[in-house]
């Protein structure tokens, strides 16, 4: 058997297209071994969701492992980095969450119930992913005042971090009412770290002044507001980690 | 590489013995440059892919490590013996991880990880069969050229064997070592784990390599469920993977020594034990 016989035939079963029974007979192997790899490939994309959508994989619970061969099935991973498997999953909830509007409930994919909520989460995990990857070199201590170079806003039509906050305290709230949110994910200049952020107005403010390329006093003089209450704002988005070059002192 | 005489192999191909080393892992990053906690650990391995990526944390802790101790790559994606054209694009990401971390030497598996243009995320056999080897010799001398670093093949751990195969494990190895003039990255443990899953006797595998092609060990952990044995680099390494290890060291000589351990990853302290075990046995050996 030539190599690109054996390497098909290998490729029909870890892809699902065949079984094990029958690639393993075509090689001339265990099929019970065989069904190892098949397994393992499964196994690797599941746990790219796993790591990169966590909050999105408990809300799953019991959908879960359908929900992973769906995927598996229709986005067969195209890059050698593992997390990367899980790249496509937010395009196919959406995807998924279009092509089941108004479909009965509790059929194919329209039993998982998504809505654009679930599509909000899933671009929110993923987005905090590509911050944590993100390859901006790392402002050094005396970098001039200046956004997060990884810094990336996104809004939303539902409040997502609150969702995933919650998550992180170990609850599991019900799905919220649609309410526009804006999020900042982006690395700790600290640490290296992802991190996400709700904007609030105080961050809000100081990340649209520091883009605007204004210090307290221009930013004071601009928005009529008192010095101090724009020095606070700078050190509160400081202390998060979305603005660099800047020391309450 | 001539040792002194021309007719005589230098060992580990004339590349150092770089000692007793573990895997650089993220349950680690602290605690390995904490005091005493690189105590024993004479080297480092990187899997490159988890280090590609030049920003966030793990740029900022590789550039730490690199500062520490001397640096391999170890990959798991180069995926050599695909029939899918070689990934230019993974390749400089492997040599622009060269330049950043100066390694002694690069290494991946005898194996296939993607084609048809997906990547399975696992190590795939390939047929020990003359076309597989005509097309891994070639693949090799094209990642030596791109990376222009020694580069080594690790001896998989394969569950399933091939009728089509024509010629043994072994002596694969020994041609395309030979041939593409490559190193061997030997895994003891994966030595043991396909001799128990089809029946081979390990001690006759080693024999059968050419030991001045080994430039380093691998020693893991695994599963050992019975029916099958899964190489899971999740545990202590047994006593019989200790047994092989010396076997091979009295026939290689001092070669550079590895401890992987990549699931349900202990304490640091647990990794130096077994490197220290690692490292007495070496000295009983001389
Ligand atoms: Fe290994």
């Amino acid at each position: 058997m030539k190599l690109a016989e054996i390497q098909a035939t290998f490729h029909q079963a870890l892809r699902g297209e065949s079984t094990p029974e029958a690639a393993a007979a075509a090689l001339g192997a265990d099929p019970r071994r065989l069904a190892i790899y098949t397994r393992f490939a499964r196994g690797h994309v599941a746990s790219a969701l796993e790591s990169n959508l966590p909050v999105f994989r408990a809300r799953a619970s019991d959908d879960w492992p359908a929900i992973v061969d769906a995927y598996f099935a229709a986005h067969p991973p195209r890059h050698w980095a593992l997390n990367h498997a899980a790249q496509a999953f937010p395009g196919f909830v959406q995807a998924t969450v279009e092509a089941t509007a108004g479909a009965p409930h509790g059929e194919g994919p329209a039993r998982f119930g998504w809505t654009a909520f679930e599509t909000c989460l899933a671009q929110a995990e993923w987005a905090l992913y590509r911050a944590l990857s993100d390859t901006a070199p790392r402002p050094g201590p005396q970098a001039p005042l200046g956004l997060n170079p990884t810094l990336v806003p996104m809004q939303f039509p539902y409040p997502v971090a609150d969702v995933m906050l919650a998550h992180g305290r170990g609850e599991a709230p019900p799905r919220p009412a649609p309410a526009p949110s804006i999020v900042f994910f982006y690395q700790s200049p600290a640490t290296g770290n992802g991190r996400y952020q709700k904007a609030r107005p105080d961050l809000l403010f100081a990340v649209k002044a520091v883009d605007a390329g204004l210090d307290p006093a221009a930013a004071a003089a601009a928005s009529g507001q008192p010095l101090a209450a724009v020095r606070a704002a700078y050190s509160a988005a400081a202390d998060v980690g979305l603005i660099v070059g800047w020391s309450a002192g | 590489m001539s040792h002194g005489r021309p007719d005589v192999p230098a060992p580990r191909m004339g590349l150092p013995d770089l000692g007793h080393g573990v895997g650089l892992r993220r349950e680690h990053w602290d605690d390995l440059f904490a005091p005493g906690g690189a105590e024993g650990i004479d080297f480092l391995e990187i899997v490159s892919e988890n280090f590609m990526a030049r920003g966030g944390r793990p740029a900022r802790v590789l550039e730490r490590a690199r500062a520490h101790f001397p640096l391999i790559l170890h990959g798991t994606a180069l995926s050599i013996g695909t029939l899918d054209p070689p990934d230019t694009g993974y390749l400089d990401a492997l040599a622009e991880l060269c330049a950043r971390t100066d390694p002694a030497w690069v290494s991946d598996h005898l194996c296939y990880s993607s084609a048809h243009g997906v990547h399975y995320l696992d190590l795939i056999p390939l047929p020990f069969t003359a076309e597989a080897l005509d097309h891994v010799v070639e693949r090799v001398r094209g990642v030596q050229d791109h990376l222009r670093r020694p580069f080594l093949l690790e001896n998989l751990s394969y569950y399933i064997e091939y009728a089509a195969s024509e010629m043994s494990e072994a002596e694969f190895l020994s041609e395309l070592c030979q041939r593409a003039d490559c190193g061997l990255l030997l895994d003891v443990n994966n030595v043991y784990v396909n001799c128990r899953n089809h029946g081979h006797d390990p001690r006759a595998f080693i024999d059968a390599l050419p030991a001045e092609r080994v430039v380093q060990i691998h020693l893991a952990g695994h599963d050992d469920q019975g029916h099958v044995i899964i190489d899971t680099h999740g545990d202590h390494v047994i006593d019989a993977v200790w047994d092989l290890y010396a076997y091979t060291l009295e026939r290689t000589g001092p070669v550079s020594t590895l401890i992987e351990w990549d699931n349900d990853i202990p304490s640091l302290a647990v990794l130096r034990a077994e490197n220290h075990r690692a490292r007495a046995i070496a000295e009983a050996v001389g």
